[in-house]
């Protein structure tokens, strides 16, 4: 499950062939306001999904547990350089900010 | 890493979604007193801000009255310091109503932790980092808790205000949505 667009999306899959699903929910609590926005694929030697980026890109790990990015608008795979460990891999989207947590002080 | 996870920084999993810039980092979560040496784990959490370097370990607060509400003296746990307790953080997030980071965890009970069986019994509290205590919330959500480290499967997100995470409904349900929104403490499926 990611945020995309202030909205809550869900990436499923499908395997042999694998094909990835990008859904936004529409309306918080009701389920049939799912919407199927991207049908990704057929893509080989995929292991799972780990995240959809901001620029709609899907990142995934392979089955030989190194992580491969999906351009959806270029279609261009690549690895980026991050190997997963235990087939296990865990990605944020990451907004900096240099506000003080807070509560610190009282 | 923060100071509090530079010795040990196994099994570490990012709780939700990163929220102002803030990670919360949480490692462990399994509470056995006595009989398996191995499940005696400690729950760290910590908040974290990569950018400036500031942390904050929230503390593990008191949980002792929470379990006595949920056993109360003569119920099926007689010695309660040995029941086998999972605690599980479920989001972390912003009250922009209050201004406060808060975070959301569940309790569930074994009676026998080998066994993948818990009870019935469980509880939720909620942190507020303003108050930098927990306290104990009257709600019965669907929970995420067969296993322990489910977060870093991206299976909970923060978003405007609330947290969502897919729980169960009972042990052979459906997975469904859960938002709960941390202003009103009211969630929806």
């Amino acid at each position: 499950m990611v945020v995309l667009k202030e909205s809550i999306a869900m990436i499923e899959y499908e395997d042999d062939p694998f094909y990835f699903f990008i859904s936004i929910l529409g309306e918080i609590g009701v389920a049939e306001s799912w919407t199927r926005l991207f049908k990704i694929g057929p893509l080989y030697g995929v292991e799972e999904p780990i995240v959809v980026g901001k620029n709609a890109d899907i990142v995934y790990m392979k089955k030989d547990e190194e992580v491969a990015r999906f351009d959806l608008n270029t279609e261009v795979i690549e690895d980026i350089g991050v190997r997963g460990r235990h087939k296990c891999c865990q990605m944020v989207i990451y907004n900096e900010s240099l506000l003080p947590i807070g509560g610190m002080h009282g | 890493m923060p100071p509090p996870f530079e010795e040990d920084s196994a099994g570490i999993f990012i709780v939700g979604s990163v929220v102002n810039g803030i990670l919360c980092l949480c490692q462990g979560g399994v509470r056995v007193d006595t009989a398996y040496i191995q499940y005696k784990l400690e729950q760290k959490v910590v908040l974290w801000n990569p950018s400036t370097d500031e942390f904050k370990p929230i503390p593990n607060g008191s949980f002792e009255h929470t379990i006595l509400k949920a056993f109360p003296p003569g119920s099926v746990f007689e010695d309660l310091p040995t029941i086998p307790t999972l605690i599980n953080i479920h989001g972390f997030g912003y009250d922009s109503v209050t201004d406060d980071y808060k975070l959301i965890r569940y309790f569930c009970f074994f009676e026998d932790i080998e066994k993948d069986d818990p009870s019935d019994e469980s509880l939720w509290q909620i942190y507020s980092l303003k108050s930098n205590s927990w306290r104990d919330l009257e709600v019965e959500m669907p929970n995420h808790t067969w296993t322990d480290q489910w977060q870093n499967t991206g299976k909970s997100v923060y978003c405007q205000g609330m947290c969502h995470w897919w729980g169960y409904e009972d042990y052979y349900g459906d997975e469904v949505l859960v938002s709960f929104n941390l202003s009103d403490e009211v969630f929806i499926t």
